[in-house]
């Protein structure tokens, strides 16, 4: 079927009937309608998924892998994310949810909990022995990673200069399967189970030196299905054991889940560390926040130079966390009180942790970020200085005259985004279907 | 003579005691020197300190009209408030020196940071001062050209 491929989602033309929504939801401004049909504007995007989330007619879906593309391998890693534990009946325990995959086909299922702890004691010592005022922002998240790298990049110096548990758990699973198969790197294959679209420009365009070593990025609404069916044979035959597994990924799967367990793991490492010339452990502070307007809101006051009593802000671009991803299933608000639920019976991280296996990740540099993040801010309004304050006053001047009701007829998501457009040079002031309309002879006798 | 400099100005008006809408100057600076293209480091003084300003006027004046204007190599701000003036400019400068009332410190704001903060994100501060009359506290950022690449 026809349809335009853009970094981490296509359009499919013929499904969508031209109603602007995906336009108005866009967080980043990113979208434009042209001919009555969203077009992305690929500089802005910052993969979140909003669009697909919000698209009635499912018109605009994630880019999938062919599922042929598993064929190359001869050995299959399932790496599911933690939200997929609980988009299944009540019944169902993450252990049983493992247990699906293996009998849907994979040869192995990775957990990310050991790399998450490893994950937290490295934050938890960068926290404890910081010496900049400025709150951490937390960079697991690729679209906020996005967000900050192009619309707030005075503010990437803050963000955790660590690799993510995905990857650092795809390095380690990756490496023990050639060991234990002998199979050459090329014939096993990663698939990262993924809760969003943001994860897949994470995983393709990287920054990460020598590459991801995620081969493939499945949505979670793609294998929803072969997993409810599988699951749902298990229940028949009685094998369902609804047996958790460990907490720590799951925890990072709701909003605040991460903070919860960060503040349990720099307890412990509050006896591990020299108490010289570091903070105290029961002095830190963590900010969950989640979805990105809210986000950018509190960007916006720490670029005014507020929010020094913060030591880090866990953001997550979906509502309640990753439960809430694009591409998950149950409702978010109901996948988060299973995971609330089985939280509690799990044994908290400070249990399950393996401090001796979490501290050697970290010394091993298992979590050393490669290049690190680097701003990528938008272009300006024009390369030429003296043209962009041209631009910027012409700009201001559009903006007075249009009538500010940001109807987004014109095809640009607000009066002012239609300025800039026009400045641009990819509008004209034509386009304002209201200033049309009021200058329409055959409209003046009304 | 050399050609006049492209330059680009705007001005804003703050209202004392309006401390809903204040960092609106702030924000609104921060987007226009990103769409001119200046550095990070350059967007987050110049917000940091026009916040400063703006917040002097929002707990101290009546009111203020503010003058933006940037040239390629430079950011000037000019915050000219009607007001009750500064007794003691040298003693406005000591950080953690406040002549705000309790209600305000009570909010979190009126640290006595002000005044210290705009002058360490800045190049360099002028502040002239009637008591009974206002202030006027102009403050320039030096940007180095327009950062690597026009970016």
């Amino acid at each position: 079927m026809a349809s335009d491929v853009y970094r981490s989602l296509r359009v499919f033309e013929q499904e969508c009937n031209g109603c602007m929504t995906c336009m108005r939801s866009c967080t980043a401004s990113a979208i434009r309608m042209r001919k009555d049909k969203p077009v992305v504007l690929e500089d802005r995007c910052i993969d979140c998924g909003e669009c697909i989330r919000v698209c009635a007619r499912k018109a605009i879906r994630p880019k999938t892998p062919p599922l042929s593309d598993l064929a190359r391998f001869e050995y299959l890693i399932a790496s599911p994310c933690a939200p997929l534990l609980v988009q299944f009946q009540q019944d169902v325990g993450p252990a049983d949810v493992l247990e699906a995959l293996l009998r849907i086909g994979f040869d192995e299922v990775v957990l990310l909990d050991e790399a998450c702890e490893a994950y937290m004691v490295a934050l938890g010592r960068l926290i404890l022995t910081r010496e900049h005022a400025a709150p951490f922002i937390t960079s697991h998240c690729p679209a906020i990673v996005r967000v900050v790298q192009t619309l707030h990049p005075d503010l990437v110096e803050n963000l955790v200069p660590l690799l993510s548990a995905r990857e650092v758990a795809a390095r380690q699973a990756r490496a023990a399967a050639a060991r234990k198969t002998g199979l050459p790197q090329e014939k096993i294959g990663l698939v990262y189970i993924t809760p969003c679209p943001s994860k897949m420009v994470d995983f393709q365009a990287h920054r990460l030196v020598g590459g991801s070593s995620v081969d493939v990025l499945m949505p979670l609404s793609d294998i929803y299905h072969e997993v409810f069916t599988a699951l749902a044979a298990m229940r028949r035959e009685g094998e369902l054991t609804r047996e958790g597994v460990t907490s720590s990924a799951l925890a990072w799967a709701i909003l605040g889940g991460m903070s919860r367990n960060l503040r349990r793991i720099v307890m412990g490492l509050d006896s591990r560390l020299p108490a010289k010339g570091r903070r105290r452990a029961d002095a830190v502070d963590f900010l969950p926040v989640a979805r990105i307007p809210e986000i950018r809101r509190l960007f916006d006051e720490m670029e005014k130079g507020r929010l020094h009593n913060v030591d880090l802000i866990e953001c997550m671009a979906c509502p309640e966390g990753c439960v809430g991803g694009s591409l998950t299933v149950d409702n978010p608000y109901v996948a988060r009180s299973k995971a609330i639920t089985l939280l509690r019976k799990l044994p908290p991280p400070e249990a399950s942790i393996d401090w001796e296996r979490a501290e050697a990740l970290v010394r091993q540099g298992a979590l050393d970020p490669g290049e690190g993040f680097m701003a990528t801010p938008l272009e300006p309004l024009d390369e030429d200085f003296g043209r962009s304050v041209m631009k910027m006053q012409r700009k201001e001047e559009l903006v007075g005259s249009l009538p500010g009701i940001d109807c987004g007829a014109c095809g640009s998501p607000t009066c002012s985004s239609l300025a800039e457009d026009i400045v641009k040079g990819t509008a004209r002031l034509g386009d304002c279907v209201v200033l049309r309309a009021r200058s329409h002879p055959a409209l003046e006798q009304f | 003579m050399s050609e006049t400099q492209p330059r680009y100005t705007r001005s804003f008006h703050v209202r004392g005691k309006d401390f809903r809408g204040a960092g609106s100057v702030s924000t609104a600076i921060k987007a226009v020197l990103r769409g001119l293209g200046f550095a990070p480091d350059v967007v987050r003084r110049a917000a940091i300190a026009s916040y400063e300003a703006e917040m002097n006027v929002v707990i101290y004046a009546f009111e203020a009209e503010v003058t933006f204007a940037v040239e390629s190599d430079r950011v000037e701000i000019v915050f000219q408030d009607r007001g009750p003036g500064i007794a003691d400019v040298n003693q406005a400068m000591q950080e953690g020196f406040s002549t705000a009332p309790r209600e305000v410190r009570e909010m979190g704001f009126g640290a006595g940071m002000g005044l210290p903060n705009i002058r360490r994100n800045s190049d360099s501060l002028d502040i002239t001062t009637t008591v009974g009359e206002g202030t006027r506290v102009a403050f320039e950022i030096l940007t180095a050209g327009r950062g690597a690449g026009g970016k």
